[in-house]
């Protein structure tokens, strides 16, 4: 992993069982001070477990949590300078907006001059001054999660949890929120972990990402580098679409990684991965496919003939389905396979001559093969 | 669900076994009670209703107050402390594991099927003079003391024990209508802890509260419906208890029910009888009053 300036939060080893599940296996990351970094995997992944041993309301089965160096594993969740933005917000239904956000500082046993000014403040971060003496059943669902968020900022903490911050949101309010999450970020300068199962949403707001799969670790990188040299199958998959393609065999010859594939031959590999060398150096059996992003395939006139750099495939064209600027095509090859390319506005005027069922003709670069590992459990 | 109003006569219809049966055994024998409230007797047998309001003045009289008075603080001790174990209790069965709390439930629903009668006598058993309780205090005692002995010390109690008396005092009867109630607690304020979302208790935590901050700013506040309901329902029965201080209280901790009770059987004045437990009714209606009142504000709040 690439050094932080700061490391803020490091975690080594964690891991949490319940009776049978082991919802945490053995993670460990880092987030730097000032990040946005997102816990991303599909549901029962175990983020929201990992975020709680963050929180401190779940107690790590063994490893470590580091804030700054010391260790904030035994310590209780009431006495941690983290802060947590529920899923359900977990707003006090019986208390004002403005109690609910004193809450803490009450607690805290602050100054009542004090707490009055800081809850102000905070009600501002998000625009909720005027909403200051309604009740929670009086709020959009929006607005509740507002209250909840400047309920934990109001107590200036060290990183701020966001279990699934937008999953409950409608889709218009949810890109509205996404982007005022990140601007609020940026003014408070707080760091920010934030669940998600939405990779739109990491690659969104996220500053690094570690993907997580049955509680382990895929990859940790950034929003760019995950999407351009993923790790194995699972996080080329998770992160976006990708076409993958059966590998019969690869070689090492003269530190060049050559794939022989059926369906084009020998492919040079231009981008190897630390993980890729890894494995290739190892006895390990590995599993190995080319993986392909949907808008490297480039859709051709039928006469294009395919040039030492690249290869070229044909099939039907099967569904297509507009996007705005470009449209996801589907093409069937001869095998039953199908595999997504992305066709530009240009592309669509002459696709739309054509019948479903044509023949097209794609081409495609060498070097945008990426070699990816089979993950074992997908 | 509100399709009986499009169609009111099979509302009617189906309401109707249940109206009547309110009708027959629940409004007509209270009018005749009410009735009787404002008669005179003019022989053993005889009442002449006369629209007299002496009964009711009758409530005022010193020795009458004085039982109300006694009926009024026993009551609210007893609720009060159902309200606190019930709640403890409530809140260990809301977060048992959710194979044992059907057992739980039943555990405390249990004694409800057991007659009262039963009940009561069994807890003469436990407060007698020689009765379980006293054994165990005297077991505790004479451990003590065994000890004390071995370091010298023996000087500082007495030997034997000397049983305390529970009967006839205000705490067996506390005791009694304690043990008879708390399911009554129990129960709707079990009901209001599975409703609330958990990760409000999470939040109080995350945000620096302890746990008695929690429970207190938190927890209790947000099971106030609950707490309320359980009051009512623990309260109001226990006004009209009877059979407890009559058995546990030996006579000498007499609560209003007992004086009412008197009067329609030794002292034959059914005309006073009828106007106290009437005057144990408006008090009812008075506390559910108060408790829609909540209610309303309540609804308001969710809707
Ligand atoms: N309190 C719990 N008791 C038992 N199992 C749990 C508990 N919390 C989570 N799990 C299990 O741990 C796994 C991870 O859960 P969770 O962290 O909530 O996943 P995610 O937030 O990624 O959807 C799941 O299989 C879930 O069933
Ligand atoms: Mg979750």
């Amino acid at each position: 992993m690439n050094a932080q300036p700061d490391v803020l939060l490091d975690i080594k080893n964690l891991t949490k069982r319940f009776s049978k599940v082991v919802a945490v296996d053995d993670v460990s990351l880092q987030v730097g001070s000032g990040e946005i970094f997102a816990l991303l995997g599909p549901s029962g992944c175990g983020k929201s477990t990992l975020l709680r041993m963050i929180a401190g309301l779940e107690l790590p089965d063994s490893g470590d949590i580091l804030l700054d160096d010391s260790s904030i594993a035994k310590i209780p969740a009431n006495k941690r300078p983290i802060n947590m933005v529920f899923q359900s917000y977990a707003v006090f239904p019986h208390m004002t907006v403005e109690n609910n956000v004193a809450y803490g500082l009450k607690a805290k046993r602050v100054a009542a001059s004090e707490i009055r000014q800081q809850v102000e403040q905070a009600l501002s971060q998000v625009h909720l001054l005027d909403q200051r003496d309604r009740k929670p059943h009086q709020l959009s669902g929006g607005q509740r999660q507002r209250v909840a968020l400047a309920r934990a900022l109001v107590m200036q903490p060290r990183i701020l949890l966001l279990d699934e911050p937008l999953s409950a949101l409608d889709a218009k309010l949810r890109d509205q929120m996404r982007l005022e999450l990140v601007k609020l970020q940026e003014t408070v300068g707080v760091t920010f972990i934030i669940v998600t199962h939405d990779q739109n949403e990491a690659m969104a707001m996220a500053d690094r990402i570690a993907v997580l799969d049955q509680g382990r670790v895929r990859q940790i990188a950034s929003p760019e580098e995950l999407y351009h040299q993923p790790l194995d199958t699972f996080v080329a998959d998770f992160i976006g679409k990708i076409n993958l393609f059966d590998v019969r065999k690869v070689t090492v010859e003269d530190n060049r990684v050559l794939a022989e594939t059926d369906d084009f031959g020998v492919i040079e590999i231009q981008h190897v991965t630390d993980r890729t060398s890894e494995l290739l150096n190892s006895v390990q059996a590995v599993v190995w496919k080319l993986g392909l992003r949907p808008e490297k395939l480039q859709l051709v006139a039928n006469d294009l003939q395919p040039t030492e750099d690249t290869v070229s495939l044909s099939g039907e064209l099967g569904d297509i389905a507009f996007q705005g600027v470009n449209s996801e095509v589907e093409i069937r090859l001869p095998d039953d396979k199908s595999l997504a390319a992305v066709a530009t506005a240009d592309d669509m005027q002459q696709l739309r001559q054509l019948q479903s069922g044509s023949m097209v003709n794609c081409v495609i670069k060498r070097r945008d093969f990426l070699l990816l590992p089979e993950s074992a459990d997908s | 669900m509100d399709n009986w109003r499009r169609s009111p006569l099979t509302f009617a219809f189906f309401s109707l076994p249940t109206l009547g049966w309110l009708f027959i055994f629940f409004l007509f024998p209270l009018a005749i009670v009410w009735q009787y409230s404002f008669g005179e007797n003019t022989s053993i047998v005889d009442v002449e209703f006369t629209g007299t309001l002496n009964n009711y003045a009758r409530i005022f009289q010193p020795e009458i107050l004085v039982l109300l008075w006694r009926t009024l603080w026993m009551s609210t001790i007893s609720t009060v402390i159902c309200l606190s174990v019930g709640y403890l209790v409530a809140m260990v069965i809301a977060s048992a594991s959710p194979r044992a709390k059907p057992w739980l439930l039943l555990l405390i629903m249990l004694p409800f099927w057991t007659n009262l009668l039963i009940r009561t006598y069994s807890l003469l058993n436990i407060l007698g003079t020689r009765g379980r309780l006293n054994q165990a205090l005297q077991w505790i005692w004479e451990s003590t003391h065994s000890l004390l002995q071995l370091v010298g010390l023996e000087g500082l109690m007495a030997a034997s024990y000397k049983p305390l008396t529970f009967l006839g005092t205000p705490f067996g009867v506390v005791f009694g209508l304690v043990y008879i109630m708390l399911p009554f607690s129990v129960l709707p304020i079990y009901a209001a802890l599975e409703r609330i979302d958990k990760s409000c208790l999470e939040a109080s935590l995350d945000l620096g509260a302890g746990q008695v901050r929690t429970f207190f700013k938190v927890l209790v506040p947000m099971t106030m419906g609950g707490l309320i309901t359980a009051a009512i329902i623990t309260f109001v029965p226990t006004l009209g208890q009877f059979l407890t201080p009559d058995l546990l209280g030996r006579g000498q901790v007499d609560m209003i029910a007992n004086v009412i009770e008197r009067q329609f059987k030794k002292a034959n004045d059914w005309p006073f009888g009828s106007a106290l437990s009437l005057f144990l009714l408006y008090i009812t209606f008075i506390l559910l009053a108060i408790k829609s009142i909540h209610d309303v504000r309540q609804s308001r709040r969710v809707v």
